[in-house]
């Protein structure tokens, strides 16, 4: 017999505490959703079924037995920390799913200065640590726009990437250790150690599961040394995005690591740059690191940039001011609630990976496609963020006046139909549809090309991991079942 | 009917790091390298304006700035919301500041070539603010001003209804045109985005240039000294909890502080 929502919440008080068991109606709704369907959020209407409870854990422990009792009740389990996802991964698509929250788990455990690398909790928000690291002269590297709101376990969860990722990587080359907990209420603690050859990198199993096979508890970062006075920061304006991608290609294929690589189209640069680049794509680098390292990455991509008399330079100031302003605190997301609520406009984003041959032609293809196809678009435009020796990502930012007759109709009219242009015609073009926001449940769709033969994996470690299927269902797999 | 919202373009205060804060020689703050916003107070009229040309179509809404070149893509926006005409007054900042009879002039030189019936100006502005532009347009032009308007609904082609606020109480009243509305904290404040196809519509559209004219500034005084305030703030953790704690508090800080 399915047990009722009041037997849930009662167990979990006795896991929790009755404090740490939040029914608030408000707090239920707030938690059926992330930022996928912040339109509908913003209008208060709740599409998903209300989970039978928030409930906030202290430890490891806690987190293990609610697992292994939800596990034997095969209720659905929505992992949560600092609830900045963007692809409907926290979404809770059955009835009385419990969302499982560790913002409480929030302490910096150690800051270890001989070993170069910073333990926390999963519910410590990076800009804290990172703050703290400062204090002592170090960086994580890692700078998310979300930095002031997202959390250690979700950055984990999602693979998360940062702003200086091309000198720093993305998670997957941060992490050196991470405990997390499995349904079945087995606590596994990966050690952190500089690197190993002891079969599989189990690291990976963790990494971008997305509260798929298991919940995070505690990760463990590599540090560096923080120079911010030898950064130095070159800004370019120039015509063509497909110029741009050139010239990024060809400062990574000579060598040269840069934290910051970013190249803007007009369109989407019209948001950050038409006070001195309007109709202009811009080239933006950053290089830090110590003083002559970072110099000589300066000089370097100063002396490719001489070759391309396409690029204008621009001046220091107005780069370094931008960069100041692009995160995305609470408070910025309270001010994009009242301007949704008053315009009907809403910006959403969805983030790609491609290797260099295809990267231009998936860029021309999505923008000729969704300027076509979809309405009531007020901007569509796109970003390069990330760059590798053999690939970079694109990051489309679009932004449409809403024209529906209810709010939960803004998905399938717009923001799924040019997710669905972007992704099918990436990985049609050998790129991959997520670059660093993770599958949520809304990509699920296309999960299956994503993967082609390497989906079996996926299938695998789900089956391995979260046999009854209680985790996060719908994310990362499509969920067919009874919601 | 002829409508003119006049509005201002400034570099976003909002965006400069405390760091980056530098007196210039003019006497003002260094914003050359900040993004540019338009003034509140404007953004709502500019709204207004479009909204009720969209209750009646007879209404040509017109736009105008006084501005440098940065503002082209604002201006270009505004020609592919469906304004008529768009008009720029070239002339650099140090110009403006602080010289109210110098914007208010050369709007009237516009108005007096090109009739208005509504005339929309933002009761004050963030950069260089004066609050006093609208009442000198009104005063040049000798027709009534309305101050800390709200919100604007036709009457019929002489006459328009406008909400204003005062004094934390709202009233009604009717106004005959043409006059002066100095837009208050409007019931609308944010400018709707012209759609990819309303920009490929009205791509080939120019802005208007109109000539800037200098007067001499004669009711204001120029800045004589500019210094960045000291407003560090202190704050204090307590790791107090329950009532004992409040005791504690009141009887450690509160009590001290009473006493000085």
């Amino acid at each position: 017999m399915e047990i009722t929502k009041e037997e849930i919440i009662l167990q979990m008080q006795n896991f929790v505490g009755n404090d740490n068991v939040v029914v608030d109606k408000e707090v239920l709704e707030d938690a059926t959703h992330d930022r996928f369907r912040k339109y509908e959020g913003y209008h208060k209407v709740f599409t998903n079924p209300l989970p039978a409870a928030v409930v906030f854990v202290d430890n490891a422990e806690q987190v293990s037995q609610i697992l292994r009792f939800c596990n034997a009740k095969k209720i659905n389990v929505v992992p949560r920390t600092g609830h900045s996802a963007t692809e409907g991964g926290l979404e809770t698509i059955v009835r009385n799913s419990i969302v499982l929250d560790g913002s409480n788990m929030n302490k910096i455990i150690d800051i270890d200065p001989v070993n170069m690398q910073a333990t926390a909790e999963c519910g410590v928000v990076l800009e804290d640590l990172e703050d703290a690291c400062r204090k002592l002269g170090f960086t994580t590297g890692h700078s998310p726009q979300s930095k002031p709101i997202a959390m250690m376990g979700g950055l984990v969860a999602t693979r998360s990437i940062g702003q200086f990722s091309t000198l720093y990587g993305g998670m997957e080359d941060m992490l050196a250790g991470v405990e997390t907990v499995f349904p079945d209420g087995t606590i596994s603690d990966i050690k952190a150690v500089p690197r190993r050859s002891a079969g599989p990198d189990i690291r990976h199993i963790v990494l971008g599961n997305e509260g798929t096979t298991n919940f995070i508890t505690k990760v463990t970062v590599k540090l560096w040394k923080y120079y911010p006075e030898f950064q130095e920061c070159l800004g370019f304006t120039l015509d063509k995005m497909e110029d741009g991608l050139k010239i990024m290609r060809e400062v990574m294929v000579e060598g040269y690591r840069p934290s910051v690589a970013r190249l803007y189209d007009a369109e989407d640069g019209k948001e950050h740059f038409s006070h001195f680049a309007a109709g202009k794509c811009v080239l933006v680098f950053v290089s830090e690191g110590p003083k002559l390292i970072s110099h000589a990455t300066a000089e370097g991509i100063r002396e490719i940039m001489q070759n391309h008399p396409e690029c204008t330079p621009v001046e220091t100031k107005l780069v370094e001011n931008w960069f100041a302003n692009l995160n995305w605190d609470a408070s910025r997301i309270e001010e994009e609630r009242k301007d949704v609520l008053e315009t009907d406009i809403v910006c959403c984003t969805t983030e790609i990976s491609a290797p260099w041959s295809s990267v231009e032609s998936i860029y021309q293809t999505c923008v000729e496609r969704v300027t076509t196809e979809i309405p009531d678009l007020t901007i569509f435009g796109g970003h390069a963020s990330h760059c590798y020796s053999n690939g970079i990502n694109l990051y489309f930012v679009y932004w449409y006046k809403v024209n529906v007759d209810k709010p939960e109709e803004e998905i399938d009219k717009y923001h799924l139909p040019i997710k669905k242009i972007i992704c099918e015609e990436t990985i049609a073009a050998g790129g991959s549809m997520c670059h660093h926001h993770g599958v949520g449940k809304h990509r699920v769709h296309w999960i299956d090309k994503e993967h082609g033969s390497a989906l079996y994996m996926i299938k695998k470690l789900k089956e391995a991991f979260d046999p009854n299927g209680i985790m996060n269902i719908g994310t990362i797999l499509p969920y067919n079942g009874k919601k | 009917m002829n409508l003119l919202v006049c509005f201002k373009i400034y570099s976003d205060l909002t965006k400069i790091k405390l760091d980056d804060l530098e007196i210039s020689k003019e006497m003002g703050v260094d914003t050359h390298f900040l993004p540019n916003t338009i003034n509140c107070f404007d953004e709502s009229s500019l709204e207004f304006a479009i909204r009720l040309s969209e209750k009646n179509s007879s209404i040509k809404k017109s736009a105008l700035t006084i501005c440098k070149e940065a503002a082209n893509p604002t201006l270009n926006s505004l020609l592919a919301l469906g304004y008529e005409d768009v008009v720029r007054i070239k002339a650099e900042e140090e110009n403006l500041r602080f010289n109210p009879e110098n914007v208010a002039n050369n709007i009237v030189n516009y108005i007096t070539l090109n009739h208005q019936d509504i005339i929309l100006i933002g009761k004050e502005s963030p950069l260089s603010n004066n609050a006093a532009t609208a009442q000198l347009v009104s005063n040049k032009l000798n027709c009534p001003l309305i101050s800390s308007v709200i919100d604007i609904k036709l009457k019929d082609d002489k006459s328009i209804y406008v909400q204003v606020e005062n004094n934390n109480s709202i009233y009604e009243q009717e106004v005959k045109l043409p006059c002066v509305l100095s837009m208050g904290n409007a019931v609308i404040t944010r400018l709707r985005m012209p759609t990819l196809r309303e920009r490929m519509k009205n791509k080939s559209r120019q802005i208007e240039d109109f000539d800037f004219n200098h007067f001499e500034n004669r009711i204001f005084e120029q800045p004589y000294q500019i210094y960045k305030p000291n407003r560090n703030r202190q704050g204090l953790i307590y790791k107090f909890n329950g009532d004992e704690d409040i005791e504690k508090f009141l009887e450690y800080e509160l009590s001290q502080r009473i006493n000085e």
